[in-house]
C-alpha cells in the first residue's frame, strides 16, 4: 500500500508541474484569462425548503421584488432573461423574454449580443426562489460585460402565482 | 481475481481512461472561461480563483490522460487521475447533497447535469485508475518510470 500512496504524491506533483503548464499557457494565449477572477457574485436564491404561500421578500443586493418587476414589465424598461432551460420556457414564460439557459451561456452569445445592449437594464429569472440558475446568470452578465443586471428571485413560481399574462412556445 | 492484474486489462484501463480524459480536457484548455463558469455553478471553491483552478485542473486532465495513454510515468498519471475522480465525486456529492442540478462540466459545457449515474461511472473510472496504480508492469509503455516488477504467485 506504501507505494500506491508514493504513486498519488507521484500524481500530485504531475499535477503541480500541469498546472504550471496551463498558467504559462494561459499567460501567452490571446484568448487567456485572468487568473483571479474580479467580480462580485450575486446570491438571491434561498436554498433549502422554501414556503411557497408566502411572497419573498428580496433582501439581497440586486434583487427586485415581484412589484419592481411589473413595474419593470409594463413600462418595457429592462430586457428580462428567463435562465431556464428550452424546455421549460417553451412550457411557458414571462412574455417577451429572452432564454438563456445559465448552463448554456456560451451556446447563447450570440441571442445576447444581438439582442441585449450593453447598457441595458437586464433582469434574470428561473423557476422561483429556491432556483440560483438566474443568480448564476446575473454573476456570469456581469462577467462578460453587461453591468446593470438584477434578479426577479420570486422567478416563474410567483409571477404565475400573482397571475400575470404568460406566453408559450419558443420564442417569436 | 487473477484478471485483474492481467496487463492486457492493465492496457485497455490506460487507453479507455486516458482517452476519456483527453477527450474532456480538450474542450476545457481550449476554453478555458466556460468551464471555469461549471467550476463557479458549484459554489465550493472561492469565486476568485476559479478561473486558476478550471486551468489546474483541466491541464492536469490532459497531461495525466497524454502520459496514461502513451505509457509516460504511467503509474504517477493514474495517481493523479485517481485524485482528480476522488476531487470530482466529492464535488458532485455535495452539489446533490444540497440537491442542486448544475452541469457537470465533465466534457466542458453544455453536458449532462450532475446526478447519482455520474457518481457510478465515476466510481468505476475510480477503480480502474486504482488498478493501473496497483498492476501496472510497464508493458507497451514510453517511459513507465515506476513499475511492479514482481507478480504474486
Amino acid at each position: 500500500m506504501n507505494s500506491f500512496f508514493r504513486e498519488l504524491a507521484g500524481g500530485v506533483a504531475l499535477m503541480i508541474v500541469a498546472a504550471a503548464l496551463g498558467i504559462g499557457a494561459n499567460a501567452v494565449c490571446p484568448d487567456g484569462v485572468a487568473l483571479i477572477q474580479k467580480g462580485e457574485v450575486v446570491a438571491t436564491a434561498q436554498h433549502g425548503p422554501v414556503d411557497t404561500t408566502s411572497t419573498v421578500t428580496p433582501t439581497a443586493k440586486g434583487a427586485i421584488s415581484i412589484e419592481e418587476m411589473k413595474q419593470q414589465f409594463d413600462a418595457k424598461t429592462a430586457v428580462i432573461i428567463d435562465a431556464r432551460s428550452t424546455e421549460e420556457y417553451e412550457e411557458g414564460h414571462i412574455p417577451g423574454s429572452i432564454n438563456v439557459p445559465y448552463d448554456r451561456i456560451p451556446d447563447f452569445q450570440d441571442v445576447l449580443t444581438r439582442e441585449v445592449s450593453n447598457d441595458a437594464h437586464v433582469i434574470c429569472y428561473c423557476r422561483g426562489p429556491s432556483c440560483d440558475f438566474s443568480d448564476l446568470l446575473a454573476t456570469e452578465l456581469k462577467i462578460i460585460g453587461w453591468q446593470d443586471v438584477s434578479v426577479f428571485s420570486g422567478g416563474w413560481e410567483e409571477w404565475t402565482r400573482a397571475g400575470y399574462a404568460i406566453e408559450k412556445g419558443p420564442r417569436q | 481475481m487473477k484478471f485483474l492484474r492481467d496487463r492486457r486489462l492493465n492496457l485497455v484501463l490506460r487507453f479507455v481512461i486516458g482517452g476519456l480524459f483527453a477527450y474532456a480536457a480538450f474542450e476545457k484548455v481550449l476554453h478555458p472561461s466556460a468551464f471555469a463558469m461549471s467550476v463557479r455553478a458549484y459554489k465550493l471553491i472561492p469565486f476568485s480563483l476559479s478561473n486558476l483552478f478550471a486551468i489546474a485542473v483541466s491541464w492536469s486532465e490532459i497531461v495525466a490522460a497524454t502520459f496514461l495513454i502513451l505509457g509516460i510515468l504511467t503509474r504517477k498519471a493514474a495517481g493523479a487521475i485517481f485524485i482528480l475522480l476522488v476531487m470530482f465525486i466529492a464535488a458532485i456529492t455535495t452539489v446533490l447533497a444540497r440537491g442542486m442540478v448544475i452541469d457537470c462540466g465533465c466534457f466542458g459545457e453544455g453536458g449532462a447535469t450532475t446526478s447519482w449515474l455520474l457518481l457510478v461511472r465515476n466510481a468505476a473510472l475510480l477503480f480502474g485508475s486504482f488498478l493501473i496504480i496497483r498492476y501496472n508492469d510497464g508493458w507497451m509503455s514510453l517511459f513507465p518510470g515506476t513499475r511492479r516488477t514482481l507478480q504474486r504467485p
